[in-house]
């Protein structure tokens, strides 16, 4: 990386939304202002606020849920995409986000549109699942994450969980070492990585577009943010907008320097379309 | 800019691949279900029973968890049964992931391998 793509990739691990945590009671007193990591997740915030809050002490966290306007908030999204969503949903109807953002907190019914049981376990399981797909999309196995020392995979996640961005990466850079070849043959020629990790999220509750996409096109150039959008979805229109990290991007974005230092901590380039 | 049009049909193919369609009614053609089935093989790992029929077809607009519950029906299991499923051998999906998406992604020939077994398996 080179030092510009060094402090683009901090900033981005750095980057926080400030928000504000309303209990979801009446009581006004019953709210913490605080800033969290767009990389990070809910799970991670509950186990804080548990610590801050005498309330939610005895409160089990696999019940704890969010809202935002009223919208229950998935909590294996990290919390930059679960912002840039709204964001742009808002943009839409010529609204803004007033900050600080207001998430509601709940201990109870919890909403059947979510997924089960965020605790930090769970939490912790998604995220590694998610660096697994990754691997298994860049390098057709998950050789690269399963070969980490037991050492090294709970180093990553405590990187994640306390912002240590050299901690992560003294990690990471192992995952995303493209030089070996399927079955840890050294061949640097013919095989870099494969295909994009890469997640399209468009409005209006759209499904989540994820297919096969390369990092060079057909003939052999790197391929570009715009047309790996094309390839996904080849009817998108020409004047749609794609926002990573609360950043709109332009389509000429190399596709392989976006997946190296653009992606999330789960290695996954989670890009809004709106 | 050129347009690559899809080789297959699909769900999208309601749209001219050459005339930039609205947002709008991008989004709305991603919506329509896709009625399209995957062929999904179930493969026991460990002491995992096994099935009297691996082969499956599943609608593909269907979420994972739909997978893990047909499983889970198929085994006659109870609610608290641990069972866990894996996609080659390699990595549990989030059960809010589309089957097509996992297909397109990850099938190998004219499936998608699914591993299941009664304990966390690869971790």
């Amino acid at each position: 990386m080179s030092s510009l793509d060094l402090d683009i990739s901090k900033r981005i691990w750095s980057g926080k939304i400030p928000v504000q945590i309303v209990l979801g009671t009446h009581d006004p007193a019953d709210t913490l202002f605080m800033e969290v990591p767009r990389c990070s997740y809910l799970p991670l915030l509950t186990s804080t606020l548990c610590t801050q809050w005498d309330r939610l002490e005895t409160i089990d966290p696999g019940i704890i849920w969010y809202d935002y306007d009223g919208e229950p908030l998935k909590w294996h999204y990290p919390l930059g995409l679960l912002y840039d969503l709204w964001c742009t949903a808002y943009q839409k109807e010529k609204k803004s986000i007033k900050l600080p953002w207001k998430l509601t907190l709940h201990t109870d019914t919890y909403p059947d549109v979510l997924l089960q049981n965020p605790t930090i376990d769970t939490m912790k399981d998604m995220y590694m699942a998610m660096l697994k797909e990754a691997d298994f999309l860049r390098h057709g196995s998950t050789k690269k994450v399963m070969n980490l020392s037991k050492q090294d995979q709970s180093q990553l996640w405590l990187a994640l969980t306390t912002e240590r961005y050299d901690d992560y990466w003294h990690v990471n850079h192992q995952i995303l070492d493209d030089r070996t070849g399927p079955a840890g043959t050294e061949d640097t020629a013919s095989h870099g990585p494969r295909h994009v990790p890469l997640r399209l999220y468009l409005p209006n509750q759209c499904p989540v577009v994820q297919d096969l996409v390369s990092f060079v096109t057909e003939n052999g150039e790197p391929n570009q943010l715009d047309k790996a959008i094309r390839q996904l979805v080849p009817s998108m229109p020409l004047d749609v907008r794609v926002m990573a990290h609360g950043v709109q991007l332009p389509g000429s974005v190399p596709i392989r320097w976006a997946a190296d230092c653009l992606s999330y901590p789960d290695n996954f380039l989670h890009l809004v379309v709106y | 800019m050129s347009m690559m049009s899809s080789e297959t049909p699909s769900s999208s193919d309601a749209l001219d691949d050459n005339t930039a369609a609205s947002l709008d009614q991008v989004i709305a053609s991603l919506k329509t279900k896709d009625t399209s089935k995957v062929i999904v093989r179930f493969c026991a790992i460990g002491n995992a029973p096994i099935l009297k029929q691996s082969y499956y077809k599943i609608t593909a607009s269907n979420k994972f968890q739909t997978v893990i519950q047909f499983l889970r029906r198929e085994l006659k299991y109870q609610g608290t049964d641990p069972l866990f499923l894996y996609i080659n051998s390699a990595f549990a999906p989030a059960p809010d992931e589309q089957l097509s998406s996992l297909y397109k992604c990850f099938g190998t020939g004219n499936h998608l391998i699914i591993n299941y077994c009664t304990t966390v398996a690869w971790g």
